[in-house]
């Protein structure tokens, strides 16, 4: 027993490791643990209690009240900490190993260098997340991870989800260039938060029903950066002509294009008529459609005639043959012409000021110098639909076509999306299916997703179980912070110190992002409005 | 395993000469929330 030291106790109030002696093997270790929390002691406290006459106490407590700021050796600290499971010695060799601490042995405070040392991975990719409480270093992470696996981010509204995203989301498309990235949005907020981002390289779709002006009038504005505009002068109109000069896209779901596809859609609903046929020419479409399903089937006809001459010759010829011996007025020779004069003039692809999902899923894949599209689609079901629609046809086309760029899938208000309670909730269902996918085998295809909610409860867990790195900022539910706790195995006595935190304050933990795994970090993060204010002024001037 | 610029910098803190802790107990709650007190 030592001294009451209130200067450490005080420091024990921020995150710290500890390294508890053990000689393991012959030879000498330090435990790691993380402080979970402390409580201050006093040999009399025992004492007092209610039924203690009142004159006793006080003196009691008179005593203790002093003994605080002088060592006179009846007080102490209980420190509870967790096992990190690490190892490391004076060489900072460091060892992953869960091993019981004997009573008894001593217990030292880690440097703000060796955290750095199990905290920090250098490498092409890393950039710093934010300053670590308490010691005030340089938390610095491998940020390539953050898309190669896949990330949570949770905390109750306010504390600054959204604002992390947008920050996260600027690190790693200045350090990952080949990096693509989708952000769906149902708040309206992401315009302003990553407007620096979208003038750039980005791209704005919206859902036909949004009209393009409107949208850029009713951008959502965090209010303390509306506030903070308002003190420099600067006039919201600034926001407005950048997004004017943003290309804005409508975005349907239907498509409209004529391709293989189409062909071998209308060959199969002939075929579903196969009574009306004659033997040799139902086999004749059977043999056609399986050629045709060899082929590229998202490609339009007109390049399907151009490039592939003799194949649509062939196609028209077969038709023809099959066609010709019915009778004139039958439906089947009816639809067969109709498809033959289809093929004969293929329509012209014309530029629009709107795209399909087919498009969009071959432009976000193959295309272009944008590297940022913004979906911003306000009504939920909607925005369920057209999540699900774009993770297939992305999926299809990297399996088909060629897996083509990186993309990160960036979901805000994922409770939205992938929430476990379908009832009630149109297209729940599809877009829990076509997140699932994108979670289970989007590694495999260069398919990284972020999901970004307070509602941690009733989430789709086989996502949870997909991500790999997880920011976690206040959750006032216990039962919040415990399915997050069982989901990422972090100790109960971990997580609960995400009560205290404020703005802008992070517990990180990764399983690849850190250079050991698993070492809580605790952070505190830059403010992703202070990045937009000085963006805006700098165009301002 | 040593890390680079590492050499001169300590493994302790600079307050840790004024923690004189020792572990208390030790108690494992479940596998992954193994917890320990220590007393100074
Ligand atoms: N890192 C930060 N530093 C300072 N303030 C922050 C930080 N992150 C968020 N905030 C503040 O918190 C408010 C809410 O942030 P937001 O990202 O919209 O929260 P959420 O998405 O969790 O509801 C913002 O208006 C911003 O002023
Ligand atoms: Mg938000």
């Amino acid at each position: 027993m030592a001294p009451f030291q209130i200067e450490v106790f005080d420091r024990l109030h921020d995150p710290i490791l500890i390294g508890v002696e053990r000689r393991y093997n012959g030879e000498d270790w330090f435990i790691i643990f993380d402080v979970a929390d402390i409580m201050p002691l006093h040999m009399e406290m025992g004492s007092v209690g209610v039924s203690l006459p009142y004159k006793l106490q006080e003196y009691v407590l008179e005593n203790i009240e002093e003994s605080w700021f002088h060592e006179d050796g009846n007080n102490w600290m209980a420190v509870r900490a967790v096992n990190t499971g690490y190892l490391i010695n004076r060489d900072r060799v460091v060892m992953r190993k869960l091993l019981t601490p004997l009573a008894g042995s001593r217990a030292h405070l880690l440097s703000a260098s060796t955290y750095q040392y199990l905290v920090n991975k250098e490498g092409s990719y890393t950039v710093e997340v934010g300053r670590v409480k308490g010691y005030g270093v340089p938390a610095r992470i491998d940020i390539s991870t953050l898309h190669r696996y896949h990330t949570g981010i949770f905390g109750y509204t306010g504390t600054g989800k959204s604002n992390l995203t947008s920050n996260l989301l600027r690190k790693i498309m200045d350090t990952v260039d080949d990096l693509v990235a989708v952000v769906l949005d149902i708040t309206g907020e992401y315009p302003i938060n990553i407007i620096d981002m979208l003038e750039r390289y980005g791209v704005i779709y919206l859902d036909p029903s949004t009209p393009i002006d409107s949208f850029r009038e009713t951008v959502v504005y965090p209010e303390t950066l509306q506030q903070r505009m308002a003190g420099e002068g600067l006039d919201p109109r600034i926001v407005r002509d950048i997004l004017m000069k943003i290309p804005t896209k409508k975005l349907y779901l239907e498509d409209d294009e004529v391709t293989i596809e189409s062909v071998i859609g209308e060959i199969n609903s002939v075929l579903r008529d196969a009574d009306k046929l004659t033997l040799d020419g139902r086999v004749k479409l059977m043999e056609l459609v399986r050629s045709l399903y060899e082929m590229d089937r998202r490609m339009d006809l007109k390049t399907f005639k151009e490039k592939y001459g003799d194949m649509y010759q062939h196609v028209l010829d077969t038709l023809r043959e099959v066609a010709n011996p019915l009778n004139q007025r039958s439906t089947v020779r009816i639809k067969l012409e109709s498809l033959i004069a289809l093929i004969e003039e293929p329509p012209e692809q014309v530029e629009r000021d709107y795209e399909t999902i087919r498009k969009f899923a071959r432009r976000i894949l193959y295309h272009g110098e944008e590297r940022l599209y913004l979906l911003y689609i306000p009504e939920d079901f909607l925005a369920r639909e057209y999540i699900a629609r774009l993770i297939d046809e992305i999926f299809l086309l990297k399996k088909t076509a060629g897996l083509g760029r990186k993309v990160l899938f960036v979901v805000d208000e994922a409770h939205e999306f992938i929430s476990r309670e379908t009832r009630g909730a149109r297209n729940m269902d599809r877009s829990n299916l076509a997140l699932e996918k994108l979670f289970r085998q989007g590694r495999k295809y260069g398919v990284g997703g972020w999901i970004v909610t307070q509602r941690v409860a009733h989430l789709n867990t086989s996502i949870m179980q997909q991500l790999h790195t997880y920011f976690v900022s206040t959750l006032p539910r216990t039962y919040d912070r415990s399915v997050v706790a069982d989901a990422f195995s972090i100790s109960k006595s971990i997580i609960d110190k995400v009560q205290a935190y404020d703005m802008g304050e992070w517990l990180f933990m990764s399983h690849v992002a850190t250079k050991y795994k698993n070492i809580p970090v605790e952070v505190r993060t830059d403010n992703n409005e202070d990045y937009v204010l000085d963006w805006l002024l700098s165009k301002k001037a | 395993m040593v890390g680079v610029g590492m050499e001169n910098e300590t493994l302790f803190d600079e307050l840790d000469d004024k923690f004189d802790a020792r572990i208390a107990y030790y108690t494992v709650q479940n596998p992954t929330d193994k917890e320990g007190k220590m007393g100074v």
